[in-house]
Parts: structure tokens; C-alpha cells; sequence
């Protein structure tokens, strides 16, 4: 039952990542949606996997995404 | 940033890279390994370049060339240790015992030139980029 | 021969390839039905034989990493390269492109 809802969590995250206009904020949900990932990873039994899931994507996948947004524009 | 976020940062910072360590050095025992553990040590130094300017990270950690060197050495690290692994590997299992931390064989050496090799590589990636100054 | 006009083409373009798409989404559904059933291990397989005589092969009891760091070692290794590789080049795409006399200027000021 905690799976079907992180997976809808999950869906319904995804899609205000795209539609949000600032792209500081979707980055920021975007990290959100990779820590329930994260969670579901370790409800399926597989706790290394969602070690690093929650330090790569939810670090570093940030990290570079904030870099590029500086170097380029923050609204589309 | 603000002095909150340094300050953080400074009383914050050693911890994450000893948390690292244990992961790298507890993979055969618990979950985790070697990649897990060089992403850790690396968003640690993430976190201290977005906290600090880059000149102030630069006085610190003083020329990339070490960088550079250091990730090198965990490559060739792995490929002298898978290489002299199939001739000591009977003899270093047969003195260990299980459960231990003094266990593991090749897993946990292992586990160790992968963990310099990551880290090393997503510090490099994360100085390259690094190269204005920036504030969001 | 007949010339056949560029938007009639657009159009045959998106008939094939609407077909092809259902054809190798048929080829995946038909391919998922043969995977094995999650939690179960089938006996006389690989992952069996793994998990009885992994911690006595190998002298680790986190079997998936003995898998991943020992017994499928030169896999990782090459993987490790792929990812070394990945960082050089985007080290080597942006690089400060100074001298060193610059940088100490820089670094005094």
C-alpha cells in the first residue's frame, strides 16, 4: 500500500517539475521526487541502491543543475 | 551565502567526510561501497564550494595538479590490486574471519581505491566547473 | 517517376514510424512476460549458487558488493574508466586557460 502511494507521490511530483516556470523551484521538486525514489528503493530491499540514489541525485545532480540554471537563464 | 550556511558548513564538513570513510570501509559488513561512499565525500566538497567563495576554497586545498595525481593513483590503484589479487587472494581469506572487521578478502581494499577514484573524480568535475564566482 | 510532395512524405514518415513503435512495443511486452518473478530464486541458477558460497568464496558477508567489487571485478574496473574518462573530459573542456603567473596575480588581489 506505501508503494502505490510513493509511486503517486512520485507521478505527481514529476509533472509539477515540468510545469513550474522558475527553474530554481523545479530543480529544488526534482530533488524531492529523487529522495521518494530513494524510498521506494529501499522498501523494494535494496538499501545500497537508495544509498546512492539519495547521494548522487539528490547532491550532485542538484549541484550541476543550479551551475548550469547560473550560467544560463532562471525563467524560460 | 550567509553566515549561517558557513558556519554550518564549518562545524558540519568533517562529518560528512568521516561518514564517508565508514561507508568505505564497512562495505563488506554493511550496504554500501564504493560508490556510495565517493559520492558522499564528494557532495561534501560540494557543499563547501557552494558555502564559501572560490578563492577561500582555493587557499585551502591548494593546486588542482594534487587532484589530478590523487585520481590517477586510485586508478592504477585498482588495476595492481585486481592483478596481484589472484595470487595472494587464498592465503589473505584464510586469515581472516567473518563477521570481523578484519574480513572481507578483496572487497575491502577494493572498496577502498574505488572510493579514492569517485571522490576524486567528482572533485575534479565539480573545480572545473567552479570557476566564476556565483550566487543564486 | 512521380515526385511525391514534402508534406505527403511528413505524412508517410509518421505512418511508419507509428507502426514500428507498436511493433517493438509488442516485442517488449512479449519480452517482460519471460522475466523472473521478483523475490523468488529458481533452483540450480547462478544467483543460488551465489548466495550459498558467496561469503566462503569471497570472505565478505554483503553479498552484493563481494558480486560487485570481487567476482565481477574487471566489469568494474571497466566501468570505473568509463567514469574517470567522463570527468577528464569535462575537466578538459573547462579548464582555466591562464598561466600561472595570472593565477598568482589573482590569488593576491
Amino acid at each position: 500500500m506505501l508503494l502505490e502511494i510513493l509511486l503517486l507521490v512520485g507521478i505527481v511530483l514529476a509533472l509539477v517539475a515540468i510545469e513550474l516556470k522558475d527553474l530554481v523551484h523545479s530543480v529544488l521538486v526534482l530533488a524531492g521526487l529523487d529522495l521518494v525514489v530513494a524510498v521506494i528503493f529501499f522498501i523494494l530491499k535494496a538499501p545500497d541502491i537508495a544509498l546512492t540514489q539519495a547521494a548522487v541525485c539528490a547532491g550532485l545532480i542538484t549541484f550541476l543543475f543550479l551551475i548550469t540554471i547560473h550560467k544560463t537563464e532562471r525563467f524560460e | 551565502m550567509d553566515i549561517i550556511v558557513k558556519q554550518v558548513t564549518k562545524i558540519v564538513f568533517p562529518f560528512i567526510v568521516l561518514y564517508g570513510f565508514y561507508i568505505a570501509l564497512h562495505g563488506h559488513l554493511t550496504p554500501g561501497g564504493g560508490f556510495a561512499a565517493g559520492a558522499i565525500i564528494g557532495s561534501a566538497f560540494a557543499l563547501l564550494v557552494i558555502a564559501f567563495d572560490e578563492m577561500d576554497v582555493e587557499h585551502k586545498l591548494t593546486v588542482h595538479e594534487l587532484i589530478d595525481i590523487k585520481s590517477v593513483a586510485g586508478f592504477f590503484m585498482i588495476l595492481i590490486i585486481g592483478k596481484l589479487g589472484y595470487m595472494f587472494r587464498n592465503k589473505l581469506i584464510e586469515s581472516q574471519t567473518l563477521f570481523h572487521l578484519w574480513s572481507g578478502g578483496f572487497t575491502m581494499i577494493m572498496n577502498l581505491a574505488g572510493t579514492l577514484m569517485v571522490s576524486s573524480a567528482i572533485i575534479l568535475i565539480i573545480y572545473s566547473l567552479e570557476k566564476e564566482a556565483w550566487k543564486i | 517517376m512521380k515526385t511525391v510532395s514534402l508534406s505527403r512524405r511528413l505524412k508517410y514518415q509518421k505512418v511508419i514510424m507509428m507502426g514500428l513503435l507498436v511493433i517493438f512495443s509488442c516485442v517488449l511486452f512479449y519480452s517482460a512476460d519471460g522475466l523472473h518473478v521478483f523475490g523468488i530464486i529458481e533452483k540450480g541458477s547462478l544467483a543460488e549458487q551465489y548466495l550459498n558460497e558467496g561469503s566462503n568464496l569471497t570472505g565478505s558477508t554483503n553479498i552484493v558488493n563481494s558480486i560487485v567489487w570481487d567476482l565481477r571485478g574487471f566489469d568494474t574496473m571497466g566501468e570505473e574508466i568509463v567514469f574517470f574518462t567522463g570527468a577528464l573530459g569535462v575537466a578538459l573542456v573547462t579548464r582555466r586557460m591562464t598561466s600561472k603567473k595570472e593565477n598568482v596575480v589573482k590569488d593576491k588581489r
